[in-house]
């Protein structure tokens, strides 16, 4: 048996670690997998109606159908088969907003980080404005000038989050740029592109993976509370948040409607949020969590 | 400290003009609003004369300065939804939002604090692993799922409490809870890590030591220590929350700003996502401003410069 001090210390803690974060890992690969697999694992389009199976409950239940593996809902559309079709939606719009808002904030953080002067003023007081703001907001006041939609969603998730990732890559790239192997390659005449590119920005990069990483959580979360609004993807495209909002009218008669999008969306970002945790730990072992 | 205030509001001024600008551009980008306020059988002159009723016949930067000037005396013209003044349309819905933010707060801190202390204390020990699950899945939930669970369960299974309104306190019950999750995990995560860091302090040694009860430890000795961090992030949730309660509201038909604004994007009633937008930028700096400012009061170490 362990003294009890070791048994409490983290050394111990972090094997379970680990493993919650490989079920995490494995759960997140099944949804990018089922999401990109859907037209060939969907029982059924995920559009279409049939009005004779409105509100079949799930398969095992009394009155469900095999066909039917988590229920219609009230228009007879196969619940199954549209949480797999928005998880498309959930997650392009996480990858291409993160992507958007990551490049952007990168770019614009490498050049301000390294040249400094007037462009790095201006834009870092840009940047603490913005992060003055709440995203929430910003992104719905977004919405409200651009329109619902795919392609507005993506951009005002993208445009929203810039300013995080342009004040850490330049807050690292500052530090970098002081390092001595920077400045020998300076001496070499090596030009400042490549050495901004080549030796600096590779070296502030860990903790933008880290804010990468939780940051697909928070524009998943925000993606479907768009939806759920109606200020997102407009319907008959199937979201997580579009079905959460379509489930309030049969709350009492249809449990299914709502517990399964909120559970898919729950879990979703439940396996990011711990697949951060655990980048986290392996990139910034100093923080103690 | 009086150069540092100085330059904290007027960053603070900046952020609200920089907001109140993109609200502006929200009118004038998004199509003509005088679409919006006349009829198919509308002549050329009647649009000339709406036009000119509005201001937007007059170049961009004037309607700016002008808009700039009307907002600060907290004109935002009328609603095109409720035919009446925009501000005072947001004042009335104010009260709902602040009592609605503030009881979460408070439910948050009441579980959060003490959950994080028990958690940073005995960390590694089951209660430990408990708050973790707990602070990690409490992140992860999303307001309006929450919220419809709550619904399923506490209104529609059990009865015991209201599912939609505003008349009673009981009302209050369902929003405010689910609006509390997400900082409860928050305040629960950030107490447990700084538990952790202060407890291994030589004060703490020291006040064990001479043989304080440990509650007087964790609570006299250790917390105030863990603040600092708990005001940061109070400071930062407050934008949260703010978001969180724009979902809230409109699943539990609370009558705040947040179910105002997203009824007047879905209306296109600008003049109202105007004043709210900028309301809500104005309440949020002022928040943050107080919040630095309360840093110099939490650590007397802090001076500002």
């Amino acid at each position: 048996m362990l003294p009890r001090a070791l048994a409490s210390g983290a050394p111990i803690a972090r094997p379970r670690r680990h493993r919650v974060a490989a079920l995490a890992g494995a759960f997140l690969a099944l949804v990018i997998l089922a999401a990109v697999a859907a037209p060939l694992v969907a029982p059924h389009p995920p559009g279409r109606q049939q009005i004779a199976r409105r509100l079949t409950p799930p398969a095992w239940m009394r009155g469900g159908s095999a066909d039917y593996p988590l229920g219609a809902d009230q228009l007879g559309r196969d619940v199954a088969s549209r949480i797999l079709f928005g998880a498309r939606i959930s997650l392009t719009v996480a990858v291409l907003a993160v992507g958007i808002a990551a490049a952007v904030g990168v770019s614009l953080g490498v050049v301000a980080g390294y040249y400094g002067g007037w462009a790095d003023r201006i834009l870092a007081r840009l940047a603490d404005i913005q992060l003055a703001f709440p995203l929430t907001l910003l992104v719905i006041t977004l919405i409200a000038i651009l329109g619902p939609g795919l392609v507005n969603v993506v951009a005002a998730l993208g445009l929203g989050g810039w300013a995080a990732y342009f004040r850490m890559t330049r807050a690292q790239v500052l530090v970098v740029r002081q390092m001595e192997y920077v400045m020998a390659a300076q001496c070499l005449g090596v030009p400042d592109a490549r050495i901004a590119w080549r030796h600096v920005l590779p070296n502030a990069v860990s903790p933008l993976i880290v804010l990468a990483s939780f940051s697909v959580a928070q524009v998943i979360i925000l993606e479907s509370a768009l939806s759920f609004l109606g200020l997102g993807v407009q319907p008959p495209t199937p979201t997580w948040g579009g079905m959460l909002a379509d489930s309030r009218d049969y709350l009492a008669i249809a449990w299914w409607l709502a517990a399964f999008p909120g559970l898919a969306l729950t879990l979703t970002v439940l396996a990011v949020n711990l697949v951060g945790d655990w980048v986290r730990d392996r990139l910034d072992p100093r923080l103690v969590v | 400290m009086l150069a540092y205030l100085g330059r904290r509001a007027g960053d603070a001024l900046l952020a609200v003009l920089g907001v109140s600008t993109i609200a502006f551009l929200a009118v004038r980008v998004s199509g003509d609003p005088v679409a919006l306020l006349i009829t198919e059988y509308a002549t050329p002159e009647d649009i000339a004369r709406v036009r000119r009723m509005l201001g937007l016949d007059l170049p961009l930067w004037q309607q700016y300065l002008r808009f700039l000037a009307d907002a600060l005396q907290g004109n935002f013209g009328e609603s095109l939804r409720f035919l009446k003044p925009a501000a005072p349309l947001v004042y009335g819905a104010l009260p709902a939002t602040v009592s609605l933010a503030a009881a979460a707060l408070t439910i948050a801190l009441l579980v959060g604090l003490p959950l994080g202390v028990v958690a940073g204390a005995r960390r590694g020990s089951l209660v430990d692993g408990a708050a973790v699950a707990m602070a990690t899945l409490g992140q992860s939930i999303p307001y309006f799922w929450l919220g419809i669970l709550l619904i399923m369960l506490f209104a529609v299974h059990l009865g015991w409490l209201p599912a939609f309104g505003s008349e009673t306190l009981r009302h209050l019950v369902l929003p405010a809870l689910t609006l509390s999750v997400t900082p409860m995990a928050r305040i629960a995560r950030i107490v447990r890590s700084g538990m952790v860091e202060v407890l291994t302090h030589d004060y703490v040694r020291t006040a064990r030591a001479k043989g304080l009860r440990n509650a007087r430890v964790l609570v006299r000795h250790a917390l105030p220590n863990v603040a600092i961090p708990v005001v940061t992030i109070l400071a930062l949730d407050f934008g949260t929350l703010l978001g969180g309660a724009v979902v809230t509201e409109t699943i539990f038909a609370w009558p705040g700003v947040g179910r105002l604004v997203v009824q007047a994007i879905q209306s296109r009633d600008y003049p109202v996502v105007q004043a709210v937008v900028f309301y809500l930028a104005m309440a949020f700096v002022v928040i943050n401003l107080l919040m630095d400012l309360a840093y110099a009061r939490l650590d007397p170490r802090i001076r500002y410069q």
